[in-house]
């Protein structure tokens, strides 16, 4: 049997003022797809085209592992945490309940308590951070052997968000999978398993977390000046300026004829890689 | 399984969003329908043709703004959120047509009605209103009132049904009364002032209102809280 959970093959969709061209990806059992990308770039087109909330207008999207309605089997968390605003939270669940045929009633109690929401209170007076809570309750409740996150972590604050992976770590393990977009690079840089970096609706990258950090360097240096280096160079601070670089480069003789000091190359981050790929 | 409920508000809310252009459709026609009917009632009856062309104008921008700008939103949000669940897409029972005239109906049902009522006294300045306008006014009202009842087993609302009802047996009351107490005259009389006639105008504008608060209540309040009783 296939691993494969998500399978996107060269899917397009086109709006007046953006397109999406040609996406694909996958995202396979016991794995985590991190999607990237500026805003505006396609990650939300693609995951409303994953959860049928936009229509395909080219290539595919298939669910090779599910079986009858794919959404039984999906957990997704919008970036707009709306839900019925004037339920209270047990009301959701036991709605869902029904709809869903894996809700694990039991489940979603225990979650409320870790996660320090009272069932009793409405949707509508909950802050952004409990909002996004309650969805990872729901998402988690019924099983959901894939989950779809669109921006989860940007209203969670730091001791949510350990608890958050923690919690979708523990899925992973038991062979969820999970495509999550967000702008918190450093999180993703900690937890994915592939990086899929998404730029003016085309796919520039999708390749393994590993691989990507060990492909760049990032280069910092001191310099009275403006030098050149044949790439793009980000000043950070007074004379000290910052470039990244593909790992197998040697920018340090040129630096040094331009009278860089104190240069230090260093494994590159995702953000630094991130902010090299997507500044023009 | 769903309950039926659940798949009535998923069927209200199915396909919105690629319905907006109808809906859009609907608005303008009905638009271009209203300011048409004001500039024909204005070259009949100068007397009046300014407050029905700024009454026409009000309904348009009014039902423009509540459609576009929030009742919209709404229901996008909503049909986001209930098409991530699983609720197959064969439980939609009812054309997407249907379904769009009678919520762009039920929309303006108030403002509609109103109109209706308001608009037959302006059109016969004579001394005598003839049954027919009374006719006219209840087919309008049972118009209303069946687009009531259907729109509260779409959005399964008990107000739905009762308020066109109630609303169409009250003022038809206060008509009847009007008429057979032969007080038309009079009130023709009364409507040629112009105070009067900024006085209707501000009436209309709180119907409006109204009937906009309503609309947005119907919205916010069909949640599954009801649905779940």
């Amino acid at each position: 049997m296939t691993n494969t959970l998500l399978q996107i093959d060269h899917a397009g969709k086109s709006y007046p003022s953006f397109t999406l061209k040609d996406a694909s990806l996958k995202v396979e059992s016991g794995q985590i797809v991190g999607l990237v990308g500026r805003n505006g770039a396609g990650k939300s087109t693609l995951i409303k085209l994953i959860l049928g909330l936009a229509k395909l207008e080219s290539g595919t999207i298939s669910f090779p592992r599910f079986q009858g309605d794919p959404r039984q089997q999906i957990g997704y968390i919008p970036e707009e945490l709306w839900t019925y605003e004037n339920l209270k939270i047990q009301a959701l669940l036991d709605f869902l309940s029904r709809i869903y045929a894996r809700f694990d009633g039991q489940r979603a109690s225990g979650l409320l308590k870790e996660f320090d929401l009272d069932p009793n209170d409405t949707i509508r007076l909950l802050s952004k951070g409990m909002r996004a809570k309650l969805f990872l309750v729901i998402t988690l409740s019924h099983s959901a052997r894939l989950l779809i996150l669109d921006e989860p972590l940007s209203s969670l604050d730091p001791v949510t968000r350990t608890q958050f992976w923690s919690v979708i770590r523990a899925e992973v393990d038991q062979g969820a999978g999970v495509l999550i977009s967000s702008h918190l690079l450093e999180d993703l840089e900690q937890q994915v398993n592939d990086i899929v970096m998404i730029d003016q609706g085309e796919i520039r990258f999708d390749q393994s977390a590993r691989s990507l950090l060990n492909t760049w360097r990032s280069v910092r240096f001191e310099a009275p000046a403006a030098v050149e280096a044949g790439t793009r160079i980000r000043r950070i601070g007074p004379n000290r300026y910052q470039m990244v670089i593909q790992a197998e480069t040697e920018v340090r003789p040129r630096l040094e004829a331009q009278g860089a000091t104190n240069i230090s190359v260093e494994p590159a981050s995702l953000n630094d890689i991130f902010l090299h790929l997507c500044q023009r | 399984m769903p309950t039926l409920n659940s798949r009535v508000i998923a069927l209200v809310t199915k396909d919105l969003r690629e319905n907006a252009k109808l809906a859009r459709l609907f608005i303008g026609a009905y638009t271009a329908c209203l300011i048409l009917f004001g500039f024909l009632r204005g070259k009949n009856q100068t007397g009046n043709w300014i407050v029905s062309f700024v009454w026409v104008l009000t309904m348009a921008a009014v039902g423009n703004y509540m459609k576009f700008v929030i009742w919209q939103e709404r229901v996008k949000r909503t049909l986001y959120f209930l098409k991530t669940l699983p609720i197959a897409d064969d439980e939609i029972i009812f054309s997407k047509y249907l379904v769009m005239g009678v919520l762009v109906t039920a929309t303006f049902h108030g403002p509609l009605w109103i109109a209706v009522a308001v608009l037959k006294i302006f059109r016969y300045p004579a001394d005598v209103m003839p049954i027919s306008v009374l006719l006219w006014y209840y087919l309008a009202g049972l118009v209303i009132a069946l687009t009531g009842i259907l729109t509260s087993v779409l959005l399964d609302s008990k107000l739905a049904v009762a308020m066109p009802f109630l609303l169409t047996l009250f003022l038809g009351a206060v008509f009847m009364a009007v008429y057979k107490l032969d007080l038309i005259p009079n009130i023709l009389v009364i409507l040629q002032s112009p105070y009067v006639q900024i006085g209707l105008l501000v009436l209309i504008l709180a119907a409006v209102g109204l009937s906009f608060r309503v609309t947005c209540y119907y919205f916010s309040r069909r949640e599954l809280a009801d649905v779940l009783e």
